[in-house]
């Protein structure tokens, strides 16, 4: 979630139920079978990039080891379809696409987040 | 755990009433936390009770223990394989989750063994074993993931706090709410009997 500090000067915009957003998970957050746990969606506010000014790609390279990082994405009309989630654009100095999905998260809220996510960048092989 | 296999019973117990697998179950996972805390462990190996020197020979236990343990395997090897949560770091996710304490996989495992034991006790159903996975803020979720239903379950750090849950057939039939982990929750075992 973005402190009031990092706040930037980009304008909030309003983000249409058409568009996407993408999060990172984090390797660790992954099952044996490469499905994705339920506790990557446990966050009261979830930070997730709006595709409208980030690809797949820079979401997972803003991670601190983007090679421990896997990518999803959520379609906006869907998360706000769940109850109690909002989707509100909260860019940062720099990072323009940062969006937070706000809402108290209860496990009913995790397992749908969990079914709308479709993975876009997998893990990488750490053989590899 | 892993000796449930290897069910035996001393002669002069055979007709005691059966201990639910719960009960063993629990006194397995007491005994081992305390052998692993470095106590002396009482008693013999669980499945072997020791009975001062008038436990003669061991015989098998009766065919429904024995059926009972197998069935139940699949569970008793999902808590040993959770036992890797324990070795999760500080910033496991690198966004500042929590390691996960011996406490709170205690509860959740002492948990799913309860569960899994009153399923098998009132109905004679198997549950399906869960992932046992960690939460970045060091809770613990037990997640059934089948084609026919899903349950969530979310053991919390705080003893105190209650655990919440949510299931639903993947279609019109839900359940969600809180429970004690202390207790039975009867709605909640009755959904995962249904499940199983």
């Amino acid at each position: 979630m973005a402190n009031e500090s990092d706040v930037a000067a980009w304008e909030v915009e309003p983000i249409p139920d058409s568009d996407e957003l993408y999060k990172r998970v984090h390797r660790n957050l992954f099952k044996p079978d490469k499905t994705i746990m339920t506790g990557a969606f446990h966050h009261r506010s979830m930070s997730t990039d709006w595709a409208k000014y980030s690809s797949a790609d820079d979401a997972r390279n803003r991670a601190p080891t983007p090679d421990d990082n896997a990518v999803v994405k959520m379609a906006v009309s869907e998360v706000r379809q769940i109850q109690d989630l909002a989707v509100e654009h909260s860019p940062l100095s720099e990072n323009r696409s940062h969006t937070d999905v706000v809402g108290k998260k209860s496990q009913k809220v995790q397992v749908l987040l969990r079914r709308i996510s479709t993975l876009v960048i997998p893990l990488a092989d750490p053989e590899a | 755990m892993t000796k449930m296999a290897n069910a035996y019973q001393c002669l002069e117990l055979s007709a005691a009433p059966r201990q639910s697998w719960f009960e063993k179950c629990q006194e397995s996972i007491d005994r081992e936390h305390r052998s692993r805390e470095g106590e002396a462990s009482e008693g013999s190996s669980w499945g072997v009770p020791f009975v001062g020197t008038k436990c003669l020979l061991p015989r098998p236990v009766p065919d429904v223990e024995e059926s009972l343990s197998a069935a139940l395997r699949h569970i008793s090897d999902a808590i040993e394989g959770s036992r890797s949560l324990l070795q999760l770091q500080d910033d496991w996710d690198e966004a500042g989750a929590v390691p996960i304490s011996k406490q709170t996989w205690r509860r959740a495992t002492e948990f799913l063994s309860r569960y899994a034991g009153r399923v098998w006790d009132t109905s004679g159903d198997v549950l399906d074993a869960p992932d046992i996975t960690p939460v970045p803020d060091g809770s613990i979720d037990l997640h059934w993931d089948s084609p026919t239903y899903e349950m969530l379950i979310n053991i919390p750090v705080d003893p105190r706090e209650a655990a919440g849950f949510y299931g639903d057939d993947r279609d019109r039939i839900s359940i969600e709410g809180h429970f004690d982990t202390q207790s039975v929750n009867e709605g909640l075992l009755h959904w995962l009997t249904k499940a199983t």
